[in-house]
């Protein structure tokens, strides 16, 4: 296994997949408004300044606003898991570059409360809109940063104990870092999932805090967040002990 | 000095990343995107008399911004997602030049100054998702316009 190598400038919503706690449901998606990541600005001009000048609040605003789903009442998809709010969504949409999102893949992470799911109509069909925000009962500082990574796909089936093509992120990082998993199908799975780092990409470590409770047996969803340091590539690891999974990690350092 | 011959096919905008290297993101700014290319907008202080016959102001502190949105472009080290994920809430060079018909060269109008990345969220143009950038001076020292050396 090796690095994989990003895939650039091809991203375009017909590959977008969306994850909201162990449920895809990519096929009911069909618009955002936004997907926040930014801070507030905090004027200090001074009198004797010519310009107004501005330095961070330090106050990470993240959250989804407007998602509209289609009204598709079949079990488990997009109406049926939107009706009963959650204050405990784990959410992550991933942005494919021309194809399923891969390994290495950008995605924007949420730890969510959802805020609303109102009917709406888009010209004569049907659908739900959505907005949630950051969620005070999952809060961590750790998890500010909602730019991430891919570091399991869903479109590839795990059968057996697997470390997947690793990150390249360039450098080594110390503030930590966190991750979601999501179990989207399980066969009889019994497995246990966790976080290796290597600064050669060839020697690996588990990164200390990197392991989930999840284990495959059950659709479920997890995030995690650890304080150690980061080397410069992570990957994902799957040890089985039984049955099979189809699952997607996401990693965002700090 | 070229003249009147400055199109957005010829401007570039460099912005710093995390480690304060330049990084020209050009190619990955949506044509027609781009607010606040430089320039100085004062405040309307008004001062007009009583017994006076119009409005009248003097000008204030000046205020600028650039926004822009730019391509999901995930590329290692220099694609705008990588650039742009590390820089919210720090300050760095933003630097616009005007080429002339040609990639900018000595002596072209320039922008720049220290700017505040402010937010960078994701939103849909096109039916592809895209980062609003935006941007506010920060530090004392003002941005200007200058030639490109």
């Amino acid at each position: 296994m090796t690095a994989v190598t990003q895939s650039g400038k091809d991203k375009t919503m017909r590959w977008a997949r969306l994850y909201i706690s162990g449920y895809d449901l990519s096929g009911d998606a069909r618009s955002f408004g936004t997907l926040a990541n930014g801070i507030a600005e905090v004027e200090r001009t001074g009198w004797s300044e010519a310009h107004r000048n501005y330095i961070a609040d330090d106050l990470r605003m993240v959250g989804i606003s407007d998602l509209q789903v289609m009204l598709n009442d079949t079990s488990v998809a997009a109406y049926d898991r939107l009706i009963t709010e959650s204050n405990n969504t784990i959410i992550d949409l991933a942005f494919g570059g021309g194809g399923e999102p891969a390994i290495g893949d950008p995605v924007y992470m949420l730890r969510s409360e959802q805020i609303s799911a109102v009917a709406n109509l888009d010209g004569k069909l049907a659908i739900m809109s959505a907005n949630f925000a950051a969620d005070t009962d999952q809060y961590t500082a750790g998890a500010y940063n909602p730019f991430g990574v891919v570091l399991q796909d869903a479109a590839t089936q795990i059968t057996a104990t697997i470390s997947e093509d690793s990150v390249d992120h360039g450098a080594a990082t110390t503030a930590g870092a966190w991750a979601n998993l999501h179990v989207l199908t399980t066969a009889s799975g019994d497995y246990a999932f966790k976080l290796q780092d290597s600064a050669n990409d060839t020697d690996w470590a588990d990164i200390v805090g990197a392991t989930w409770t999840i284990d495959g047996s059950a659709i479920a969803a997890e995030s995690i967040e650890f304080t150690a340091n980061t080397a410069r590539y992570v990957r994902f690891v799957a040890t089985r002990t039984a049955g099979s999974i189809y699952a997607v990690c996401t990693f965002g350092r700090l | 000095m070229a003249g009147k011959d400055k199109v957005e096919r010829w401007i570039t905008v460099d912005i710093d990343d995390v480690g304060t290297v330049a990084r020209d993101l050009s190619g990955d700014i949506v044509p027609g995107s781009m607010s606040g290319l430089g320039g100085k907008t004062f405040e309307e202080i008004e001062m007009t008399g009583i017994n006076e016959a119009h409005k009248n102001f003097l000008a204030g502190h000046w205020s600028h911004s650039f926004s822009c949105q730019f391509y999901l472009n995930d590329k290692a080290t220099t694609g705008a997602y990588t650039v742009l994920k590390g820089i919210i809430g720090e300050v760095g060079t933003l630097n616009i030049e005007f080429g002339s018909g040609a990639a900018p060269t000595s002596n072209d109008p320039q922008w720049d100054g220290e700017y505040l990345c402010v937010e960078a969220p994701i939103v849909l143009a096109g039916n592809k998702p895209v980062l609003a950038a935006r941007f506010v001076p920060s530090g004392s020292t003002a941005p200007a316009w200058g030639t490109v050396a």
